[in-house]
């Protein structure tokens, strides 16, 4: 097998794992998220443009 | 067995559909958490670090991804295998340093051009914006033809005979308009959900298209393996010529002299790739929805997976799919047939699809299909937003003198989100590519990212950049539409009319184009600095 081969096999078996890790390690993390993000945004009272803006990078 | 021949039923018909529904109900239920502007475009900025990884690797492994990917594997086998190289190692290089997304995200703007008033000034953030525009919807233009062929390719649909004569009693009409009314049906459900939720059901529906997808494309590459076996995928290089090393600029599966990728094919997609993962808009727009420039840098970083994810297993099923014709030599042959065909919608892109019809068993080809067309959707869904998003905040808004209200802000992005959607269905219906569909993308991308990339780069991180410069990169990145194919057959045209004695081809105009931005923004900055720097 050459030198390419073996770098071409090794990318493919790490797409399918990180495919197979990300299912199992983000999908119930993200559902609980989406859950909160839902809540702020139920919370939230339509305010002015930069409303967005005044509200992010908060520490 | 007939190329044509599939194992998709009635069953899988009826998971399609019951998947579709769904994607429909949340839609509607979505609509009732937009307030606001900044809730319709960027949801709040409410999002967290595994919702935005699941909503980035939704949006960004998209049906197109799929059809391109393997595309490239089954016309350039493993050697195209490098652009998934390319992409880990870049967004393992951003994920690391935060180059240009950690600052970006610092600015608190809600689009790439809104940035640029910020920094440089507001017609500069009008003129960016419409490059955006107009590049991106360019780029999206052949998304709805391969989800289509992909749909007819896999489902094995033949248009029923009352249908042509129909049209040819009722229009005079004589071509196939299966494909056609495929496109049609697609982008109309994409509209319908992303108009009334913008990016709160983009979101959700991104959610439920990545667990789909996902799972999709482990069960596709699972049969795909098990029918070719390692075997024949090492036949494909020890006995069926595959191409493998891409600084080859010759590809040994064809007969055609260099029609590989080669070292100047190679350095035009390392540029395109570089700019694109970071500023690319609607990558751009999660980046600029999460909650910190902390969680933007680590996005980028996590992303690392799902874009190998995204490039290696579909280049995979191509190559499977390259495996698979050449053993049966029969059907190789029908294929071959079908797409020398005259008017023929059948081209190297159905490979795949034609393929996976044949391997993957009835009922679960149906969930497959949802997961491919999961994919189609939250692809477009996002683009939609993101192209209309930018008319509205960065054209439309910028020009009015009374200022909008949110609500107009929602009306006009929605009118904005169906103009696209109408201009995208004409010219997919009328544009036919010309070179592989990757390429296509990679050079209409090329119109936007060859002025993006200086103009915020510099504005971000060299004091003298200014407005000058930044007309002038913007404006530089048209250059790029000299890559398409029609516009390269002219380039050579001329220059063997006036007797240059050489010819160019895609990727050294696409480069071309990096290079007159790049010194563009620099000349004009020096030139033509700013009023704020001279004081």
């Amino acid at each position: 097998m050459t030198a390419w081969m073996t770098l071409w096999t090794i990318l493919i078996v790490a797409g399918g794992l990180g495919m197979v890790g990300l299912l199992l390690g983000v999908t119930s993390g993200a559902v609980s998220e989406l859950k909160e993000t839902l809540a702020e945004l139920s919370g939230e009272e339509a305010g002015p443009e930069t409303e967005g803006a005044a509200q992010a990078d908060s520490p | 067995m007939n190329l044509y021949d599939t194992n998709f039923t009635a069953l899988d018909w009826g998971i399609v559909v019951a998947y579709l529904v769904i994607s429909i109900f949340v839609g509607i239920w979505a609509n009732k958490f937009v307030g606001n502007i900044a809730g319709y475009l960027v949801a709040g900025r409410t999002l967290r670090i595994r919702l935005a990884l699941a909503t980035m690797t939704g949006t960004e492994i998209g049906l197109v991804t799929v059809m391109y990917s393997s595309e490239l594997g089954f016309v350039q086998q493993y050697a195209s295998l490098y652009l998934a190289l390319y992409e880990f190692l870049i967004l393992l290089f951003v994920g690391l340093s935060g180059f240009i997304v950690y600052r970006l995200r610092q600015t608190n703007v809600m689009t790439i051009p809104e940035y640029y008033e910020q920094r440089y000034s507001r017609g500069v953030r009008i003129l960016g914006a419409v490059m955006m525009v107009v590049s991106g919807v360019l780029n999206m233009g052949l998304f709805l033809k391969a989800g289509a062929l992909f749909l007819v390719s896999v489902t094995g649909f033949t248009e029923p005979a009352w249908l042509t004569d129909f049209m040819v009693a009722t229009f005079d009409y004589h071509e196939p308009v299966g494909l056609k009314l495929i496109m049609t049906g697609l982008l109309l459900l994409v509209l319908f959900y992303t108009v009334l939720g913008g990016m709160i059901s983009v979101v959700i529906t991104d959610l439920i298209q990545f667990v789909v997808l996902g799972v999709g494309m482990v069960v596709v590459t699972g049969f795909v393996v098990n029918e070719v076996g390692i075997d024949g995928f090492s036949e494909v290089v020890t006995q069926q010529h595959g191409y493998f090393d891409p600084t080859d600029p010759d590809n040994p599966s064809t007969e055609k002299a260099a029609d590989g990728i080669g070292p100047i094919g190679m350095t035009a997609q390392a540029v395109v790739l570089f700019v694109a993962l970071m500023l690319w808009p609607a990558g751009a727009s999660r980046m600029l929805a999460v909650k910190s420039s902390e969680v933007a840098q680590q996005l980028y970083l996590w992303s690392t997976i799902p874009f190998l994810a995204r490039r290696a297993l579909p280049v995979l099923w191509g190559v499977g799919a390259f495996a698979f014709f050449a053993i049966n030599v029969e059907l190789g042959q029908q294929l071959q047939a079908a797409m020398a065909e005259p008017g023929s919608d059948i081209n190297t892109q159905a490979a795949m699809p034609l393929f996976l019809a044949k391997i993957i068993p009835t009922g679960l080809l149906g969930l497959v299909t949802a997961g491919m067309i999961a994919a189609f959707m939250s692809t477009h869904d996002s683009y939609l937003l993101c192209w209309s998003g930018v008319i509205t905040q960065d054209i439309v808004a910028p020009l009015r003198k009374v200022p909008l209200t949110d609500q107009q802000r929602i009306f006009v992005t929605r009118i904005a989100i169906v103009v696209i959607g109408f201009a995208l269905l004409f010219w997919g219906l009328w544009y036919e590519v010309s070179s592989d569909l990757w390429q296509y993308m990679a050079v209409t991308g090329t119109v936007y990212l060859a002025g993006v990339f200086p103009v915020v780069a510099g504005g971000l991180y060299w004091k003298r950049s200014s407005s000058v410069g930044a007309y002038l990169a913007l404006l530089g990145g048209t250059s790029g539409i000299l890559a398409l194919g029609p516009c390269v057959e002219s380039v050579n045209g001329f220059l063997a009319n006036v007797g240059a004695g050489f010819t160019v081809n895609d990727s050294q105009l696409m480069m071309s184009a990096f290079a007159i931005s790049a010194i563009g923004f620099v000349v004009g900055s020096l030139t033509f600095p700013d009023r704020k720097d001279v004081a």
